[in-house]
């Protein structure tokens, strides 16, 4: 009758000691997870080990029970933090979530900006391997980027060149044979010009090759003088002063 | 035979004030009224070769600009802490890179230089170091960004261009430091939210980002 009973006792200990087990996998598995059971399943289980600790003999089963029990207990305060939050946008998590940080910080106390005492009596500053930071570093850095990155688009879109003496020529050749013995409206002419070829007209009117003539109130003339001949062209004609502003090549 | 002691005790007592004030003599002397520029020094930033911010004054700075002994600036330094103590201010010492610094921190939790996003990513720092640590061993196990960025930026809380900002930001003033792929607590983080805070925090903000 003993021996039946033992067999039986050692029976029922296997068995919670199964379920214990069970258990216990199960939720570390949704501790990895991270994922929270249905309230109706946790409560199966709780209501699985509830009795288990009538049984329990060992140091094991009772620190296997005590990490079941504190799995569910985690399980159900990470379910009431869920519930407390549903509803609650991202902003508003992170609030949360700043303002426990904010509530706990002893802050270390630091001056920003030039101080109205000599300090370099200490002679702290000598050393070339330390600065001392004024303002927010921050808003410099950002600063810093900007004009990096305008610098070189300026430098690629401008690059400097120099001319010959052949190549000045040769531009100034093409500028007579494009332009000169052609009527334009001030606006035409603004259009057909670019920078340089602006710059081109001024010069080649200091230099007397061309002349600027202007026939109407918005039209004007572009003679070649050493074509013209004519003694005449020259004091017969005066060029006008005229401002213009270069529309081709404009983006 | 308590009246022989008692009398050492004033002896020591007075020599040690004597001391003191030798020293600040001394200070005061070569240096005009010590107690304002320590107190600058004290609140004072520093960039260091390695990028590191560094905020009060190294004890090596200390002793190589005031010739003091080790003794007497730790007794100038001490009354001075005394003094600041009135105003809600600590002095305390940290070790950077094996150099002692000293710095004011406040005694009372105070506003801090960061701005709300920059404390809420310090909070999921803090909540992801402390889980990955042993708080047995009181060692912190750095943590990979990788792991922030997935919390942070494929849950959709920042966009990557924000959250490496925001980095950046708490690494240079000193909250983080990162180095390769991993992130772990700067010496401002331990100065100013002791290790029972920090474990408070990631008590309190577990399960907060969905």
């Amino acid at each position: 009758m003993k021996s039946i009973d033992k067999i039986e006792k050692k029976k029922t200990t296997e068995t919670i000691e199964k379920t214990l087990w069970n258990v216990a996998k199960k939720y570390k598995t949704f501790e990895d997870k991270e994922t929270v059971p249905q309230i109706r399943e946790s409560e199966e289980d709780r209501k699985q080990v509830a009795n288990a600790y009538l049984e329990l003999t060992t140091k094991r089963h009772r620190q296997l029970d005590a990490r079941v029990y504190g799995s569910l207990s985690k399980m159900q305060k990470t379910r009431d933090t869920k519930i407390a939050l549903e509803g609650t946008t991202e902003r508003d998590r992170l609030r949360m979530i700043a303002w426990e940080v904010k509530i706990r910080t002893q802050a270390i106390i630091s001056l920003p900006g030039d101080s109205t005492l000599e300090m370099d009596i200490f002679r702290m500053h000598d050393g070339n391997s330390v600065r001392i930071i004024d303002g927010e570093e921050k808003e410099i850095s950002v600063e810093d980027i900007i004009i990096e990155d305008k610098g070189i688009a300026i430098l690629e879109s401008l690059p400097l060149r120099k001319l010959t003496a052949d190549q000045k020529a040769k531009l100034k050749d093409e500028f007579v044979k494009n332009f000169s013995g052609k009527k334009y409206s001030i606006k035409e002419l603004e259009v057909a010009l670019d920078n340089v070829n602006a710059d081109l007209l001024s010069l080649l009117i200091r230099e007397k090759r061309i002349i600027l003539r202007k026939i109407a109130s918005n039209q004007v003339e572009i003679l070649n003088c050493s074509e013209n001949n004519d003694q005449d062209t020259e004091s017969n004609y005066t060029s006008q002063s005229l401002v213009i502003s270069p529309k081709r090549g404009l983006k | 035979m308590i009246d022989k002691l008692n009398d050492e005790i004033e002896k020591s007592d007075e020599e040690s004030k004597t001391e003191n004030n030798s020293a600040k003599d001394k200070l005061e002397e070569e240096f005009g009224d010590v107690d304002p520029q320590l107190f600058i020094a004290l609140t004072s930033r520093w960039r260091r070769e390695n990028g590191s911010l560094a905020i009060g004054v190294s004890k090596n700075q200390l002793r190589n600009k005031t010739g003091l002994t080790l003794l007497e600036l730790e007794t100038t330094l001490e009354d001075f802490g005394r003094k600041v103590k009135r105003l809600g201010l600590e002095l305390i010492s940290y070790v950077l890179e094996n150099e002692e610094w000293y710095c004011l921190r406040s005694i009372y939790v105070v506003p801090n230089e960061l701005t709300l996003d920059e404390q809420a990513v310090l909070g999921t720092i803090i909540f992801m170091v402390e889980r990955k640590s042993d708080r047995r061993r009181r060692e912190e196990e750095p943590i990979s960004s990788s792991d922030l960025f997935e919390r942070l930026v494929k849950r959709g809380y920042y966009s990557e261009y924000t959250l490496t900002r925001i980095l950046r930001t708490l690494d240079a003033t000193g909250y983080i430091r990162r180095g390769g792929n991993k992130i772990k607590y700067g010496s401002r983080t331990k100065i100013e939210i002791s290790a029972e805070r920090r474990a408070e925090i990631a008590d309190r903000t577990e399960g907060m980002l969905l």
